[in-house]
């Protein structure tokens, strides 16, 4: 039986195809009409366990399911949560919580000290705790006690500034009916995980979305929405094309690439915000154990030769600022040392520090050498596939070479960059980390500067992988952590950047702020301030109609992106502002996004007559 | 020599086909030769604001930090023709040696020859060559040793299944009669029967060579620094090229590496189609 | 014969199957950079966690006990915890993928080489004709197209401009279904755009190899003599089919091994779930036991695809048996 005969099959296979897919139902009809706010979010689930989990992702879920005993806003203020208030003693040894008298577990069984109690002490004092401390509290901590059903107290051994911070944000209360059944190790919670969250679990498909629905027993009053479907992605370009076409209405876990805020701005609907407190550090680290970055004048003419201003203007189009140079940002607030800037690039005065060294070129080939005759020829090693680091490593480069440097750009895996810099064998090193204001400062400098993360190269080295050793340093970071006293602490930080700063262990470049994007056309209620997917602004949002809105209390001063940077850049010697079409939100007349350009219109014009060319040749009797 | 010559004339002249591959080779080789000419810019200096729509001063727009993207692109070619020619190139050696060794001597040689054949035909070669490019580090010519390794089996395996045919002709009997060694044989007698069929496969994986570099280039393998036109379009999904409507950006590259890929399969198709016996007949 | 030939080849793959076995410890554990530390990197961790993850993982283990474990763990088929997504287990992790994988795979697996074979098919039947030269040009341009490359292309034209097709996933995010068919519908139309990118992309060699061998068998005596005994042209077709058929056939069964490890771009483009991503992902982060367990499957399926593709060859033509391989 020989049915595909001739002309029939192309026409046959065509219909089929257009039948189907006009069938096929869109997902509008689908979802089914109640609040169901749609988060996107680049990353998978490891697990629901708090302990073991290592996603950031993962972390904004447990977020919603489950609530600390304290919640710390974007403006670095302590909010009591869970907890109803919380007191330390005057020896500053003793903290104890209150927790709320009528907050329950998603099952009904009320929160008690008991839980906190038994938590904790899965940390501190369980046959698990060398596993679990993963914040080395045992050395602060002497005990945790559940004093009365809803009193829990906590005893320190020694004075510890960032104690509040690890027992009061970060680690999550766990329901001690369910968790004293499983190995706190290999727990997975991911079917029907209890928590204590504005939100339960519902459903978790994997690798697609992670559903919650509301919890209407809410010690906090019921949140307005009924749903969060938080959508996983493998790419943010997918994850843009959905913000863009209205599929998600937020994203968290992610920030907006710089190069699209002119076409997010172009919808009126879509609103583009820098948050407040959280931006992404980035360096180049010394090899300081290695001759000539052991030289500190050395490193400070690097210092001089980098144009931070122009990176920020080049690489992230204007969304960014300079870093200071102590490490500690404007972003920490009071924190920050004011009287620590950058040192703006200064060719000339980084030539004199390298002809002083006696650091000159004597064969005349454009690149220095050392006295001993070696040449100042070095790489920058940069992880692979992260255009923002080489971008940036290439301007760097290209400027090191015009005052005699010659800078080859490395870029290898994230594996082989973190065992090279952990192991001394680089030269310069470029990274980068993200920092937030509601994390506690000593976790941005203790670990980094501490001569004791700083072995012997060839031996693996944590975060101060520069190999700075330095005495007073140490001292230093000890004495924060030991200084309750917020003023007193403030000095001390303070002081710790201005020796960075003047020592230079590496150089910091810029702060990438982080610019995220949601949708108005569904909810208000967004708070812009703590970040539009943060859990008060989540709390916030209702759908968008007759209703009031209540707005939160605190209100810090945001930065919502209503119109283009504007950057100036040298290109070419010459200064030129760099034009990007400006468009204000809300006052848009051109072509809302989704309608199709002239170009794509012809491309499928041209697609289409060159199928009708084929079928046609494709029918003709041979 | 005229026998040469009068293929020669076949492929490039009579067959259609590889004319047009011929021609579309040569036309991205001269684009490479005077890249310094035709390219408006230096393709790695900043001449305009990042992420420029196409205009008269820039044919194709700038790229994410202002670079010239058409200059980039002109480039490109070299990178491109350089990888479709040597990468092919180096397995084909080592192919060809392995092939011909094994085929004629046969016996253990054979053994292990075509027991590595089938131990890389046996590998998952994708998440392989992403392993070997992760850890080589990112750089053209290490793109190209891994192309190399896992491009040798094939020659290998076509190689040495000509060989064994090839080793019974009477001439070879005859050259051995005369008492002419095992290497002479080989390398005199058989590698000239053998090469015209390399060179058409040579010509026919340059297309795989430059899809799997250009591929490697997206993934963020490839080298960073080097302006290939995998490295353009990586650069063009990286910045939201087609969020922005910059389309040009994305489309050119991509049509480029597929009109390299098809002038080297035309051409490729033309040489089997003459030196291949097999094939002779195939078109009339 | 054919038993003697099938033992050899038996014997061969084992040997292959051990030396695989070897590669897939070392090749991974010889990428610099320790998962733990990688994982530290990327998630902003405190430092000490990367020491608990390592003894966590028994990385801080001599080597030869990280290869007796390695061996246990593949033939008990406990392979344990992944590493990026502890404590999740790596046969959780793969079987829920795996289903996804197959299905867009599986998909494509028939609509490439059905497509690629009957455009082939076609052209030979009409050799010469400008039919025949319309098939084959077009199949060697779409031979050249880097297959990301019209995927991105098709994201944004169908997924954004037009709207037609979901730019990514398998299923809706957050849809509930009232009834199975819906369900059925959703993922099907999730499905249209990566199959329809693979499709085209992917057909071509069927559609070359095809129509040489059409060529061939047509040009075969047998076909002069049947077509000059007048038989119709059913008959004939028939004849052809069956022995033109036979090369495209064995591609199939040698590209049927490669389809888990083909998935990693599709996958990734497409924030499709299945193992390919998974893949990729481990590659990353030097997940070992996900990557282990991974390799070990695709292997032995690249494997038993080859014998597949040899038997086929040798139960279907037996002049192979001596030529091909010896």
């Amino acid at each position: 039986m020989l049915w595909f005969r001739g002309r029939h099959i192309p026409i046959a296979i065509f219909i089929v195809i257009l039948v189907l897919s006009l069938t096929l139902p869109y997902s509008d009809i689908l979802v089914a009409q109640e609040a169901v706010l749609k988060i996107g979010m680049p990353d998978e689930i490891d697990s629901f366990n708090p302990f073991t989990s290592l996603f950031a992702a993962a972390g904004y879920v447990w977020g919603t399911l489950y609530d600390t005993l304290i919640y710390i806003s974007a403006n670095g203020t302590y909010i009591p949560w869970l907890a109803e208030s919380y007191s330390i003693d005057e020896r500053n040894l003793i903290i104890t919580f209150k927790l709320r008298p009528n907050a329950y577990w998603h099952d009904g069984t009320p929160i008690t000290a008991e839980d906190v109690e038994f938590t904790f002490n899965l940390v501190l004092a369980s046959n698990y705790s060398d596993k679990l401390d993963k914040w080395g509290l045992r050395k602060y901590i002497e005990y945790v006690k559940a004093v009365d059903a809803k009193t829990v107290e906590f005893k320190l051994k020694e004075p510890y500034a960032p104690a509040l911070f690890y027992i009061g944000a970060i680690i999550y209360p766990l329901p001690k009916h369910i968790w004293s059944k499983v190995d706190p190790l290999t727990f997975k919670n991911l079917e029907n995980p209890v928590g204590s969250g504005p939100f339960k679990f519902a459903k978790y498909t994997s690798g697609v979305s992670i559903e919650l629905v509301v919890n209407d027993k809410y010690y906090r009053g019921r949140p307005k929405i009924d749903k969060i479907v938080v959508v996983l992605y493998k790419s943010t370009d997918a994850l843009m094309l959905d913000l863009m076409a209205g599929n998600i209405d937020a994203m968290t876990a992610v920030t907006v690439a710089p190069e699209l805020v002119p076409t997010l701005l172009r919808d009126p609907n879509i609103r583009v915000v820098e948050l407040t407190h959280s931006a992404s550090l980035r360096w180049i680290g010394f090899n300081l154990d290695k001759y000539p970055f052991s030289i500190r004048e050395f490193r400070e003419a690097i210092a001089y030769t980098v144009d931070k201003q122009a990176i920020v203007n080049t690489v992230l189009l204007g969304y960014g600022y300079p870093a200071a140079d102590g490490w500690i940002q404007p972003l920490f607030g009071g924190w920050y040392n004011p009287s620590v800037t950058y040192r703006k690039q200064n060719l000339t005065k980084a030539k004199e520090i390298l002809d002083k060294l006696g650091f000159v070129d004597r064969d005349g080939d454009g690149i220095r050498e050392t006295p001993n005759g070696t040449k100042l020829s070095f790489s920058i090693l940069t992880i692979s596939g992260r255009a923002e680091f080489e971008r940036s490593a290439e301007l760097i480069a290209g400027w090191l070479s015009k005052v005699g440097i010659e800078a080859k750009i490395e870029a290898q895996s994230l594996g082989t960059v973190d065992e090279r810099e952990g192991r001394g064998n680089f030269d310069i090193g470029f990274m980068g980390m993200g920092m937030s204001r509601t994390t506690e400062i000593d976790y941005y400098i203790y670990e980094r500067f501490h001569s004791l993360q700083a072995p012997p190269i060839g031996e693996y080295a944590g975060r101060n992988w520069f190999r700075y050793r330095n005495p007073e340093m140490d001292q230093l970071l000890e004495q924060q952590r030991r200084t309750l006293d917020p003023e007193k602490r403030r000095e001390i930080v303070w002081k710790i950047q201005e020796i960075v700063a003047r020592d230079l262990p590496a150089l910091t470049l810029y702060m990438k702020t982080s610019l995220v994007a949601y949708r108005t056309d569904k909810y208000v209620g967004w708070i812009e301030s703590e970040g539009p997917t943060s859990k008060l602004s989540v709390l916030s949002l209702s759908l968008k109609g007759p209703q009031v809105v209540t707005v939160v209390t605190q209100i810090i001063q945001t930065v919502p992106i209503t119109q283009i940077r504007e950057v100036t850049q040298v290109v070419g010697g010459t200064t030129m502002i760099m034009t990007q079409t400006q468009i204000v939100t809300g006052t848009v007349t051109t072509a809302p996004p989704g309608g199709i350009p002239t170009e794509t219109v012809v491309a499928i014009v041209v697609l289409i007559v060159v199928l009708v060319a084929v079928a046609f040749l494709a029918m003709r009797r041979r | 020599m005229v026998s040469i010559l009068r293929d020669l004339r076949y492929i490039l002249i009579e067959n259609r086909m590889g004319l047009i591959g011929f021609a579309i080779i040569m036309f991205f080789t001269l684009i490479a030769i005077f890249a310094d000419i035709i390219a408006p810019y230096n393709p790695y200096e900043l001449v305009g604001p990042p992420y420029t729509p196409p205009n008269e001063r820039f044919i194709l727009g700038t790229n994410d930090i202002g670079q010239d993207i058409f200059s980039e692109f002109i480039y490109g070619s070299r990178i491109s023709l350089y990888v479709g020619f040597t990468a092919p190139i180096l397995s084909s050696i080592i192919g060809t040696i392995l092939g011909i060794i094994a085929g004629y001597l046969g016996g253990y040689i054979d053994e292990l020859v075509v027991g590595a054949v089938d131990v890389m035909l046996a590998l998952p070669s994708l998440p392989l060559i992403i392993i070997l490019a992760a850890y080589l580090g990112p750089s053209l010519n290490n793109i190209i040793l891994v192309l190399a390794i896992f491009g040798w089996p094939g020659f290998a395996r076509m190689v040495r299944s000509q060989v064994l045919s090839l080793r019974e002709r009477a001439y070879v009997e005859a050259a051995r009669a005369t008492g002419a060694g095992s290497f002479r044989i080989m390398f005199r007698h058989i590698l000239p029967h053998v090469v015209p069929l390399v060179i058409a496969n040579i010509v026919l994986s340059a297309t795989s060579a430059i899809l799997t570099e250009a591929g490697l280039s997206f993934l963020g393998l490839g080298d960073p620094i080097a302006k290939s036109w995998g490295q353009i379009l990586r650069r063009a999904q990286v910045g939201h090229a087609l969020h922005q409507g910059l389309w040009l950006w994305v489309f050119t590259p991509g049509l480029a590496i597929a009109l390299l890929g098809t002038g080297f399969t035309l051409l490729g198709v033309a040489i089997e189609e003459k030196v291949n016996p097999r094939l002779k007949h195939s078109r009339r | 014969m054919l038993r003697y030939f099938l033992l050899s080849r038996a014997i061969r793959m084992l040997a292959v199957f051990f030396i695989i076995i070897i590669l897939n410890f070392i090749l991974p554990r010889a990428m610099p950079g320790n998962p733990a530390s990688i994982l530290a990197n990327e998630y902003n961790l405190p430092p000490e966690t990367v020491k608990i993850l390592v003894s966590l993982w028994k990385l801080d283990r001599p080597l030869h006990e990280q290869f007796v474990a390695y061996i246990e763990s593949l033939f008990t088929g406990q392979w344990g915890y992944s590493y990026k997504y502890y404590p999740r287990t790596v046969y959780e992790l793969v079987m829920e993928r795996l289903p996804w994988t197959l299905l867009l795979q599986g998909v494509t697996s028939i609509t490439v080489p059905a497509f690629g074979m009957l455009m082939g098919i076609l052209a030979g039947w009409r050799r010469g004709t400008k039919y025949d030269v319309a098939v084959t040009i077009s199949a060697i341009i779409v031979y050249a197209i880097p297959y990301y490359w019209l995927a991105l292309m098709f994201q944004y034209v169908f997924g954004y401009q037009l709207r037609i097709f979901p730019i990514a996933h398998a299923l809706t995010p957050g849809a509930s279904y009232s009834n199975f068919l819906e369900y059925v519908a959703d993922v099907l139309w999730h499905l249209t755009l990566p199959v329809l990118v693979v499709t085209l992309t992917a057909y071509a060699s069927y559609t070359l190899v095809t129509r040489n061998s059409m060529v061939d068998i047509l040009e075969e005596d047998f076909m002069f003599v049947a077509r000059a005994k007048g038989l119709p042209e059913r008959t004939l077709m028939k004849h052809a089919l069956r022995n033109a058929l036979l090369p495209p056939l064995t591609m199939l069964a040698i590209r049927l091994g490669h389809i888990v490890g083909g998935a990693v771009i599709t996958e990734t483009v497409f924030s499709y779930p299945g193992v390919g991503y998974l893949i990729y992902e481990s590659i990353m982060f030097k997940d070992y036991p996900v990557l282990n367990a991974a390799f070990f499957m695709l292997s032995i399926t690249v494997i038993v695809a080859n014998f597949a593709a040899d038997l086929l060859y040798a139960v279907v033509d037996p002049r192979i048996r001596y030529v091909r391989r010896g």
